[in-house]
C-alpha cells in the first residue's frame, strides 16, 4: 500500500515535537528506489529524557501507544497504533552504525508532502544489515547492493 | 554402459546451461525493475508498505 499518509502523518508528528530522527530500515532503501517492502518504519534518534518526553507526546498525537517489545535486551521504543496499522521503531542504537551524528551527517534530505525528512544513505542501512545479520537482513543485502551499484553507475 | 555414461553427461550439461540461463535472467529482470524504480519521482517509490493480515502474514 502507498506509505505517504502514515509517513506524513508521522513526520508531521516529528516536526510538531521537533523530535530529531533519521529513517533507516527498508523504507528508506525503498525511499532511495530498492524494490524492497516493509511492514513498519524504522528511526534512529538519540535517547535523551527531552526526546523521550517527545516521543511519548508524539505517540499520544498519533492516538498511538509506545512498547518496548525487547525490554531490557534491546532500547526499542514501538509506536503502535492498531486501528490504522501504524508501526513506528525507534532506535537510539543500531548495529554497524557508529553514532546517530554520523548517520544523519550522511543521510539525504527528502521532501514528503511539503515536510523535510532525513534518509539514512544506502551505504548505512546496507552496513546496518550486514552487522545485524540476520536472516531477513540477508535476504534483502544482493537487491540493496546492486541498486546502490546501479545509482553509483547513473 | 559407455553410451548410457554419456546421455548422462548431456542431460547434466543441458540441465546446468538452462539453470545459468535462467540465473542470468532474473539477474536481468532485477537489473531492469532497479532502473525503473531508480527512474521514478519519490511519490511513485512510495507503494513499499505490507499490512498485517487478520490470520497472519501481509500483504502490499
Amino acid at each position: 500500500m502507498n506509505a505517504m499518509p502514515l509517513l506524513t502523518r508521522v513526520l508531521r508528528a516529528l516536526h510538531e515535537h521537533r523530535l530529531e530522527a533519521v529513517l533507516i530500515g527498508n523504507a528508506a532503501a525503498a525511499m532511495h528506489g530498492a524494490p524492497v517492502t516493509t511492514l513498519d518504519f524504522d528511526f534512529m534518534f538519540r535517547e535523551t529524557p527531552t526526546n523521550l518526553r517527545k516521543l511519548k507526546s508524539l505517540a499520544a498525537d498519533l492516538h498511538a501507544m509506545i512498547l518496548r517489545p525487547f525490554y531490557p535486551v534491546s532500547r526499542l521504543y514501538r509506536v503502535v497504533d492498531d486501528d490504522t496499522g501504524l508501526q513506528v521503531d525507534f532506535m537510539p542504537q543500531i548495529h554497524g552504525v557508529r553514532s546517530f551524528e554520523g548517520l544523519r551527517s550522511r543521510s539525504a534530505v527528502r521532501d514528503v508532502d511539503g515536510l523535510l525528512l532525513r534518509v539514512a544513505s544506502l551505504d548505512d542501512i546496507i552496513a546496518s544489515k550486514k552487522a545485524a545479520g540476520r536472516d531477513r537482513d540477508k535476504a534483502v543485502l544482493p537487491i540493496l547492493e546492486k541498486t546502490l551499484k546501479t545509482m553509483r553507475k547513473r | 554402459m559407455a553410451r548410457k555414461g554419456n546421455r548422462s553427461a548431456t542431460v547434466s550439461r543441458q540441465r546446468a546451461k538452462a539453470l545459468a540461463a535462467l540465473e542470468a535472467e532474473s539477474e536481468r529482470q532485477l537489473d531492469e525493475l532497479i532502473r525503473r524504480r531508480l527512474a521514478l519521482p519519490l511519490e511513485k517509490r512510495m507503494n513499499f508498505l505490507r499490512r498485517r493480515l487478520p490470520g497472519g502474514g501481509s500483504a502490499l
